[in-house]
């Protein structure tokens, strides 16, 4: 017997994926783990862009750019978020986000 | 002309601006804040030459229009007001790396202003996302300083949790659409579970840029870890390119449901001003203050959403063009100050009237503009879209308004207090200021206190826009 | 185009109010703090010009709509300075019809007239170049108000007149008394203002209403402004105010307003008191200009008024009775200005009810309030600054302590007996034809008793003013200072000369056929020669006095005792004053005032102590969820989508 995935398999797939990538921003103490998180909700929310283009937009290819498109900032925001956790971390020895709280109030 | 020549020339004068600074000499790394300069003022022209056109590129997924145009005069203004402060400032941090400033900040101007001309998710998204993600780098600019790179920390955490949902929501957007087209989307759309989510997600993403309660939280701790210069302007250029991806979006996407969205932005102004007003009276940095008083800013900016957008649009970009000068004279005070003196807190304002009597008079002015008090400008712009949420029937907001603006004034006198009636501190000397700066602080003031009177600047805004604006039919 | 387009004076009228303001400010900030001096002529040539351009542009106005012909208003310039909505729109702007051309020439000149003398008078006084900024001040305000072609533009000049009137009368802000009566005057005004405020908010939003419905009346253009003269003396905007009960109401909080600055009981009470100013101030404010902008207002929007018969019946009775009221006590102050001062209140009292006895149809009145308002500027200010002459050089502004002064000074003698004789009402002199006019204009619209008021104070009129002369210029010198007098230099006897020329022949101009109100201008009745009651009744007030003053002072002192209880319940002022003090110290303060204030020192003050804890509190709970963990920031921000998606989902669906 063959499962062939529908539209909505696929959406619960990108939603899980989404609910862990929240999950981790709002819960992991690393700040590389906090990125990791957002990469995954970066790649749920090009999921489905790709689902869309597949079920709802056929002929044209919006969708996948779009996802490639996604993929290049995600880039860009991760060389950013790096460098500055490393410089981060040059003054301060750590980069647990729970730690890194002197500005408040 | 082309319609993307104001924007060719911004991100040309970016490169241009990154390469002489690597193959300059140090010490003639002073030209590099004139070239941006004059890039900008370059681009501006530029504008002005398209201005009253409606004008397409790139196949359709560019438009210059009058709105788009007077929205790309904004960040341009916003941006130069930058670009001189930081050319003048003498803060340390900034000879390090002039040249890469200007240029980053040019990037995200060019960000900004595709973001109010893209017709299509997909440049929406790319320009939005190259008018913010440099900003984090902006923010942690002073490398060795732990607080800057805490901003930068938080901006980027809650500015990359941002970005992914907003795009989730501009995913849903797309699915139900089945086109990247906002015309499209906009034409297609109907009430549906999934487009309430999207347009929850999609607030948020909207909150994040123009700081709106509760999507706040990082502006006030990013705005004070930030070099002031930064701060400046995220607090105008950011936001106002903010107020254009909210444009965007509600007018140009929600904008048949709009009409029963009314009590959800009437909500969130509501919140948006009284808990920036509540907590900017609480604060003691003056860096943190100025991020508290432009939340409620934000908070009297998005009243302009409630009304029919012909009417509202104009009275909106108004409003922001006196909000560039109002905010720029304070900020440049501030940063004129703290370069020169290293002193960021509210009450290390104590007599700064009696030593330094013209900056003190700035601030001042600055000050009760954003309080609102008549005849300044800030007044005029408040009165437009005060104006706007009364036609639309919200009375109560109106008076919610005018009640934040009374409690404003409270906090602004706090400062104007410190200024004119305390004695000055005994290390406390009379400063000097160069021509451009002086020549800058001029303008500005003129802004502050001419915009509102001279007529004519509401007038021509609305002569362009209106006509656009009233073609556009979102309402079927 | 119309008429003037060729016009220089027309074209630049604009330059009438702003030369004294650019003098102001010029003098102001650059000259005074140089040269005295200097101030004193810069500020005096720069009004002399603009009294020449009026009266170029009089000239001008006149050739091409002669006498007779109808008067149509011009704008000359106008600057929209903002506009609300297609009939709301806030315009500065000057309005050049027959109304403000007079009140142009008359200002310009008595002002121009008052700086040439001043420049003599206040000679070694301390602060010299500040008082001549603050009488260009003065006139720009008094310009501004009288060329507004709207009535928004009215009411700011209006309040920029009582700023700087109180600037003047303060001058001498040394002298406690100057101080208080400079305040005195700016609270009682201020207060009348309240009321014009209001009025003009009530005719302005009923009018944009109607505009809003109907549009604009088809002879106004179609931008026209709800706070435009051209469009509130309509009869559109008389007849729906009407309709609604509001136009009555309207006009008499405007006329409480113009009876505030015109000084009308029972708000006459601070200009008496304002001769506490330099004296050549008296003569501009308080006799030529601000306090006929009561007059003017009333004339300007005398449609609406006549529309609303009764609030011009108010006007007409609430003149008469300041008439006589102020005439009555003129003859028993024995301070000069104080006399002039309240002849000031009886004349004005004249115009007014002249306007009052006036309606749409009837107009001799109207003609005849502006015709004295014209030659009243001349000889009342001839007299201020006769007696200014005079005290500057007796140094006392006591009658009784004068005397014979007629021999020292030969020209301030003959001057001060032209304006006396002209007030008086004598033929040939200016006052006998604006008066007469007035008096047949009530007899004409068979006001008899508004008549017989106007008849008994001629008489009394010239009764104090002879008085006054008398004991001043004739007989026998009572005091040291008077030998040592002697007459007042060239730049104080100059106006002099000019002013009395003036009010010697200002009487023959044939003023109804310039000003007029409504299609035609009005005519005397037929009939009945009215000047010759007028005319005896001036002169057996002149005989009484020449009776009672002249020769021995015996006869003015048996009168005074035989009087008794009578002359000093005058002398008192009626008590007025006392009066006011008793009900706002004894009544308002006590009765009102203090249960107010104890409300509000514990209820309100509390209320907003509580309230500014209640906001300090806020903002420190709130900012307490500031924690500083980037996560807590995030998990707001999650939480709000949800909230904001839940809150859609639960309103919208």
């Amino acid at each position: 017997m063959s499962f062939s995935p529908e539209l909505h398999h696929w959406l619960i797939l990108s939603t899980i994926l989404f609910s862990i990538g929240i999950y981790g921003v709002l819960t992991r103490r690393n700040a590389v783990g906090v990125l990791m998180s957002v990469e995954l909700l970066l790649n749920s929310a090009a999921m489905n862009f790709l689902i869309f283009n597949h079920y709802a937009s056929k002929p044209f290819i919006d969708g996948a750019i779009m996802a490639l498109f996604i993929i290049a900032v995600a880039a860009a925001e991760a060389v950013i978020a790096m460098a500055l956790f490393v410089a981060i971390f040059r003054s301060r020895k750590t980069v647990d986000v729970t730690q890194i709280n002197t500005l408040k109030g | 002309m082309n319609a993307l020549a104001p924007e060719i020339i911004v991100a040309v004068t970016g490169f241009v601006v990154l390469l002489a600074d690597l193959f300059l000499a140090e010490k003639r790394k002073h030209i590099l804040g004139p070239l941006a300069l004059v890039g900008l003022v370059v681009g501006g022209v530029a504008v002005f030459n398209l201005m009253p056109q409606t004008v397409e590129a790139l196949g359709g997924r560019f438009v210059f229009n009058p709105v788009a145009g007077w929205f790309k005069l904004l960040f341009i203004l916003a941006g130069a007001f930058t670009a001189i402060f930081c050319w003048q400032s003498r803060a340390k941090e900034k000879l390090e790396s002039d040249g890469e400033f200007y240029s980053v900040m040019l990037f995200t101007l060019v960000g900004m202003m595709f973001l109010i001309s893209a017709t299509d998710l997909i440049t929406l998204y790319i320009s939005l996302e190259l008018a913010t993600i440099p900003l984090f780098a902006l923010a942690a600019w002073k490398k060795g300083d732990p607080l800057s790179g805490e901003a930068g920390l938080k901006y980027v955490i809650f500015g990359a949790l941002a970005s992914g949902l907003l795009l989730y929501g501009l995913g849903l957007l797309y699915g139900l659409a089945g086109s990247a087209d906002l015309q499209t989307i906009r034409e297609t759309i109907t009430a549906s579970p999934a487009l309430w989510l999207a347009a929850g997600i999609i607030t948020a993403g909207i909150g994040f840029k123009i700081t709106m309660v509760p999507f706040h939280m990082w502006a006030a701790d990013v705005y004070q870890g930030a070099p002031t210069t930064v701060t400046a302007y995220l607090s105008v250029a950011s936001k106002s390119a903010g107020i254009a991806f909210m444009f965007q979006m509600f007018f140009g996407i929600f904008g048949a449901q709009l009409s029963e969205w009314g009590w959800l932005i009437a909500g969130l102004a509501t919140v948006t001003m009284t808990l920036g007003n509540l907590v900017a009276i609480v604060q003691n940095n003056i860096k943190r203050f100025m991020a508290f008083s432009a939340i409620s800013q934000a908070g009297y900016i998005i009243l302009g959403f409630l009304g029919p957008f012909s009417e509202s649009v104009p009275s909106m970009l108004y409003y922001l063009f006196i909000y560039v000068f109002t905010n720029m004279a304070v900020f440049g005070v501030i940063i004129y100050y703290n370069d020169t003196t290293g002193k960021e807190n509210i009450d290390d304002y104590k007599g700064l009237s009696r030593t330094n009597p013209v900056i003190a008079l700035v601030m001042m002015l600055g000050l009760f503009s954003l309080a609102g008090i008549p005849p300044l400008s800030g007044f005029v712009g408040k009165f437009f879209l005060f104006n706007i949420a009364a036609k639309a029937g919200y009375h109560w907001l109106v008076a919610v308004a005018a009640l934040n603006s009374t409690i404003s004034l409270y906090y602004y006198l706090r400062i104007v207090r410190q200024m004119y009636m305390e004695p000055p501190t005994a290390d406390a000397k009379s400063l000097s200021m160069s021509k451009a700066l002086a020549f800058t602080f001029l303008i500005l003031t003129i802004g502050v206190t001419l915009f509102g009177v001279i007529p004519g600047i509401y007038e021509t805004i609305n002569a362009q826009t209106s006509g656009w604006l009233s073609a556009l039919q979102l309402f079927p | 185009m119309n008429e003037l387009a060729n016009s220089f004076a027309f074209n630049n009228a604009w330059l009438i109010p702003a030369l004294p303001f650019f003098s102001f400010l010029v003098v102001g900030l650059f000259i005074r703090p140089v040269s005295d001096k200097l101030a004193g002529i810069v500020a005096t040539l720069s009004v002399a010009t603009a009294a020449f351009l009026s009266i170029w542009l009089a000239f001008d106005y006149f050739s091409a709509f002669p006498a007779g012909a109808e008067h149509p208003g011009l704008i000359s310039w106008s600057f929209e300075w903002l506009r609300y909505e297609e009939h709301l729109a806030v315009n500065v702007g000057v309005l050049v019809d027959s109304l403000s051309i007079l009140l142009m020439v008359v200002v310009t000149f008595v002002s121009s007239l008052v700086h040439l003398y001043s420049i003599g008078y206040m000679k070694g006084e301390d602060g010299y170049g500040r008082y001549f900024t603050y009488l260009n001040l003065f006139t720009f305000s008094m310009l501004g108000l009288v060329v507004a072609p709207n009535i928004l533009q009215t009411y700011v000049f209006w309040e920029l007149v009582g700023v700087s009137s109180f600037l003047l009368i303060g001058f001498y802000y040394t002298k406690p008394s100057a101080v208080s009566a400079s305040k005195k005057a700016f609270i009682v005004t201020r207060f009348a203002d309240l009321f014009f405020l209001i009025g003009v908010l009530l005719i302005a939003v009923v009018g944009y209403n109607a505009m809003s419905m109907f549009g604009a009346p088809g002879s106004l253009p179609d931008n026209v402004s709800a706070f435009d003269f051209s469009y509130l003396t309509s009869s559109g905007v008389s007849i729906m105010m009407n309709n609604l009960g509001l136009l009555t109401p309207a006009m008499i909080l405007i006329f409480i307003g113009a009876a505030g600055k015109s000084a009308l009981f029972p708000l006459h009470i601070w200009l008496p008191d304002a001769m506490e100013g330099p004296t050549p101030v008296s003569a501009l404010i308080h006799a030529a200009t601000m306090v006929v902008a009561g007059v003017y207002l009333v004339a300007r929007l005398f449609m609406p008024f006549a529309a609303s018969g009764t609030a011009l019946l108010v006007a007409g009775y609430v003149g008469a009775f300041t008439c006589l009221f102020a005439a009555v006590i003129a003859c028993t102050q024995d301070d000069i200005k104080r006399v002039l001062a309240y002849s000031t209140l009886s004349q004005i009292g004249y115009m007014i009810f002249a306007l009052g006895v006036a309606s749409a149809t009837e107009t001799l009145g109207y003609t005849a309030s502006l015709f004295h308002l014209f030659t009243h500027a001349f000889f009342k200010a001839l007299l201020f600054l006769g007696a200014g002459a005079v005290i500057h050089a007796v140094h006392t502004n006591n009658i009784w302590n004068m005397g014979g002064l007629a021999k020292k000074m030969p020209i301030t003698n003959i001057t001060f007996l032209i304006a006396t004789l002209a007030i008086s009402g004598v033929w040939p002199f200016a006052g006998f034809f604006s008066k007469d006019e007035i008096i047949a204009s009530a007899f004409g619209t068979h006001h008899y008793v508004i008549f017989a008021v106007g008849l008994l104070v001629a008489g009394i009129t010239a009764f104090y003013m002879f008085r006054i002369y008398i004991v001043t210029f004739l007989g026998k010198a009572r005091s040291e200072a008077v030998n040592k007098a002697h007459e007042a230099p060239m730049t104080m006897t100059i106006p002099l000369i000019i002013l009395a020329a003036l009010s010697a022949v200002a009487g023959f101009v044939h003023f109804g056929d310039f000003v007029s109100v409504g299609a035609e201008s009005g005519h005397a009745e037929g009939g009945f020669p009215i000047w010759i009651p007028a005319l005896l009744s001036g002169l057996s007030g002149i005989a009484i006095a020449w009776f009672i003053y002249a020769g021995n002072s015996e006869r003015s002192k048996a009168l005074t005792e035989r009087l008794g209880a009578i002359y000093r319940v005058i002398y008192a002022k009626f008590y007025i004053d006392e009066i006011y003090l008793f009900v706002t110290h004894k009544i308002i303060f006590r009765f009102i005032s203090a249960p107010i204030a104890w409300f509000d020192k514990r209820i309100v003050d509390g209320g907003v102590d509580l309230t500014g804890w209640m906001t300090r509190r806020g903002g420190a709970v709130f900012s307490r969820l500031q924690t500083g963990q980037a996560q807590t920031y995030t998990t707001w921000m999650v939480n709000g989508v949800i909230a904001v998606a839940v809150l859609i989902w639960i309103f919208v669906s």
